[in-house]
């Protein structure tokens, strides 16, 4: 028996004597949490916003957007595109930097430009998001005179397109095709709306063969990029490690700063799904960086004592927004004054307290409050004001009857009565708070809301099927582009306007939008569509996020910023350990 | 009783077909838009929209290149016009090619990350199965060691304990034991996740160094 205590004591001190060691921290690596895996770095696929991080740390685009000034700056290109217009077609010329260079030490030219496109054009490749996207690029054409100088040939014209069309990662030509195949094959000929065969082009098809078997999804540096980190070691779900590349190009040139500067010497991801694990982790010095706190721990730690001496804390005022949706092509909320009853009934101070503990901030509508000259400020901000929402709810025709609930008659003769659903993601606590405040709020005046919380990819359909009344979901904006048509215009029904909404003047009105290349005149018809969409409300905006960083003391220059990841992780200058 | 164990091995067999043959056929009934991942649905605001062909488009591509293109069954049922009209598919189905695939040992490829499903199995297995096996010799050595202790007259205060740990959910076993062991304010024995920083240098050592921890939330 003893003996038996014994072996089982020493086989526990075992397994502990080496757990005791502190984890090994290099001091020049910036360690940063992950919510998880990113699954695929393939840069054709780019499934995810963790994969786009990393991707932008292996390679680069011609332009890129600095987070913090919030404007886009050119990467790889000398300066943004010239823009000239041809009858139908939007030409940009661009020009590659003259320092750039790949790995091994050719110049990156118009070429690799070229065959980028190819390949995010070529059957039998996972580039179909990528293919979509930038579908209106139909052709490139190089100039004779100029290695670097190219100008790509787009589809129609859009203000978007200058940034939009040098937003992809440039991959080198020398990696995948030595013998300089692709060339063979004009690019107007893969973007062709009829799809390509295979067997109608074998160099191609060989091509399709290399680039698959390279399985750029794991390992990346089979196709070595010009970003100024490689990526040294990835244990899948565990952590990523990138390390700088001692010869990138951009180190030759007098002036550095963002987006061409790289100082950590080490990135490391690690991958910690659970929010207490990261919290703890963070505590212990784990890791330096947590992104995205939720809020109570956020405010549990700025207050503690350890977390004032250890860590500094930073918001920024996102982009992020939460939102409910309203199924404006079915009853009972296809008329737009039972819409604006229900805005009413939203109580977006308590929730952005109760949620957020006040750390986001309300908007009249799908603009940001950031964007000063083109939000609308006019209109005010939605009150909690359920009397309102009765009032509203008469001229509408409803009547509440002997019970308290409501009823009105409808054009066939039948009564309809006034019940709803709430949907939304299950398990999302921001979600399930906002649903149950209004449903208590509904049921103070008699309006019966039943909860359907519904897994995200039956969510997904049943949104896209219109089977709901009000939807809550989060929805990403940018202070770039203005196309609100896949959200709200009555073409994108049945794809992603999941609110169904359209009317011939808001589809006319977000299409001038699109196209208006004024920016004062593009200021006036926001303004114009704020109060449109106040006036029909088939969507309201009840609050939009601050994110919240905390990082560790010694971490300098983070350049945090509304948009994600909310931080500039190349800039971070890790300050000596004392 | 080698016969016996042979019959009763070979008649797993069709069972285990029929079950995979129905989770296969089940899967083939989920949608298959979460494939078009999140460039084409709408979470961000202000992108460029698509119009209805692009997308049906962009599926069509999708879904051949995963080999969800095609008939899923030898044979199927659509409805005309002249009522519902039963069609043989021959082999060139999914299920066929999919059954053929892996009892060759392929059992097809990752959607999200591209990788060899054989693959993305035996990374997983790479530390489930240590720690499981660790976890069950380490249980079977204290139930064993504690029964006894029990028996011989150890305290009855014990017994108590065991049954307060037994009744409690498991994952506040796994949060208690993770704040009691792996936090800065009480005792900072183990990492707090993972398999430690150093932990796929010196693997060996490693799994147990991380074992009462990682057992505990995996569970």
């Amino acid at each position: 028996m003893r003996r038996l205590i014994w072996g089982l004591g020493l086989y526990i001190l075992i397994g502990l004597l080496p757990a005791c060691n502190p984890q090994a921290s290099s001091s020049d690596a910036v360690r940063v949490r992950w919510v998880r895996d990113p699954e695929s770095l393939n840069p054709l696929i780019i499934p995810n916003d963790l994969a786009n991080q990393a991707i932008g740390l292996l390679y680069q685009n011609l332009l890129t957007v600095d987070n913090q000034k919030q404007v886009w700056v050119p990467w790889l290109a000398e300066k943004l595109p010239a823009v000239q217009h041809q009858d139908s077609l939007t030409l940009l010329t661009y020009r590659l930097r003259s320092a750039a260079r790949w790995d091994n030490g050719q110049p990156i030219v118009a070429q690799d430009v070229a065959f980028t496109l190819k390949v995010m054009n070529s059957p039998g490749l996972p580039n179909e998001a990528a293919r979509t996207r930038f579908s209106f690029i139909q052709d490139v054409r190089l100039d004779s005179t100029d290695a670097r100088q190219f100008t790509l040939v787009c589809r129609g014209r859009a203000p978007e397109y200058v940034h939009d069309s040098g937003d992809y990662p440039i991959l080198p030509e020398y990696a995948l095709d030595p013998k300089r195949e692709l060339r063979t094959i004009p690019l107007a000929v893969l973007t062709q709306p009829a799809p390509v065969s295979l067997s109608q082009y074998p160099v191609l098809a060989d091509f399709v063969r290399r680039y698959n078997a390279a399985n750029l999804d794991k390992n990346p540096m089979n196709l070595p990029g010009s970003g100024p980190y490689q990526l040294t070691a990835w244990r899948s779900g565990q952590a990523l490690t990138f390390r700088r590349k001692t010869n990138w190009w951009a180190d030759q040139l007098s002036v550095r700063q963002p987006p061409l500067l790289a100082v950590p010497k080490q990135i490391d991801f690690q991958i910690i799904p659970d929010n207490a694990t990261a919290l703890l982790a963070l505590r212990r010095g784990d890791i330096d960086l947590y992104p995205m706190v939720p809020a109570n721990e956020f405010d549990r730690l700025r207050t503690s004592e350890n977390g004032k001496q250890a860590l500094r804390f930073y918001t920024a005022d996102s982009y992020e927004m939460v939102l409910a949706g309203f199924n404006t092509s079915r009853a009972p909320l296809n008329d737009r004054l039972t819409r604006q009853a229900l805005n009413y009934l939203f109580d977006i101070q308590a929730l952005i307290k109760a949620t957020q503990n006040g750390m986001a901030y309300p908007s009249v509508g799908l603009i940001n409050p950031q964007e000063k000259a083109l939000y609308n400020d006019s209109l005010p901000l939605l009150t909690f004001a359920p009397q309102q929402a009765e009032v509203l709810l008469r001229q509408a025709n409803w009547a509440r009857q002997g019970a308290g609930n409501w009823t009105r008659p409808t054009a066939g003769g039948q009564i309809q009565a006034l019940e709803l659903t709430i949907t939304y993601r299950a398990g999302d606590a921001t979600f399930e708070t906002i649903a149950l405040q209004l449903r208590n709020a509904a049921a103070q005046i008699g309006i019966p809301i039943q909860l359907r919380p519904t897994e995200s990819t039956l969510l997904l359909s049943k949104l896209r099927a219109g089977d709901f009344d009000i939807y809550l979901r989060t929805l990403s904006g940018n202070p770039f582009a203005y196309d609100f048509s896949p959200i709200l215009h009555s073409s994108s029904i049945d794809i992603s306007n999941f609110t169904r909404f359209g009317t011939p003047a808001s589809d006319k009105l977000i299409k001038a939008i699109v196209r208006e290349e004024d920016p004062a005149r593009k200021a006036q018809l926001l303004r114009k569509f704020q109060v449109m969409m106040r006036t029909e409300s088939p969507i309201v905006v009840l609050f939009v996020y601050r994110y919240r960083l905390a990082a560790d003391r010694r971490l300098t220059n983070l350049r945090v910023s509304g948009l994600r990841p909310g931080y500039d992780i190349t800039t971070i200058e890790p300050l000596p350990e004392s | 009783m080698g016969r016996f164990l042979v019959y009763r091995l070979l008649r797993t067999i069709p069972a285990t077909w029929a079950i995979v043959s129905l989770v296969f056929l089940l899967s083939r009934t989920l949608p298959t838009d979460v494939l078009l991942g999140q460039a084409l649905t709408d979470k961000g605001l202000g992108s460029r929209s698509i119009t209805a062909a692009e997308r049906e488009a962009t599926l069509l591509r999708v879904q051949q290149r995963f080999g969800l293109a095609g008939p899923v069954f030898y044979f199927s049922r659509t409805h005309s016009n002249t009522g519902t009209v039963w069609q043989w598919n021959g082999t060139d189905n999914q299920y066929h090619r999919w059954l053929s695939n892996a009892v060759q040992g392929d059992l097809g490829q990752s959607y999200r990350s591209g990788q060899p499903v054989t693959a993305v199995l035996a990374e997983a297995l790479r530390f489930t199965l240590p720690l499981t096996t660790s976890a069950a010799l380490l249980a079977t050595l204290l139930s064993v060691a504690l029964a006894l202790w029990l028996v011989c007259g150890g305290p009855a205060l014990l017994l108590s304990i065991l049954y307060g740990i037994d009744a409690l959910p498991l994952f506040v076993v796994a949060l208690g034991l993770l704040l009691l062991l792996a936090n800065p304010d009480f005792i900072s024995l183990f990492p707090a996740y993972g398999m430690g920083q150093q932990a796929t240098k010196n693997a060996p050592g490693t799994f147990k160094s991380a074992l009462i921890c990682t057992i505990a939330r995996s569970r």
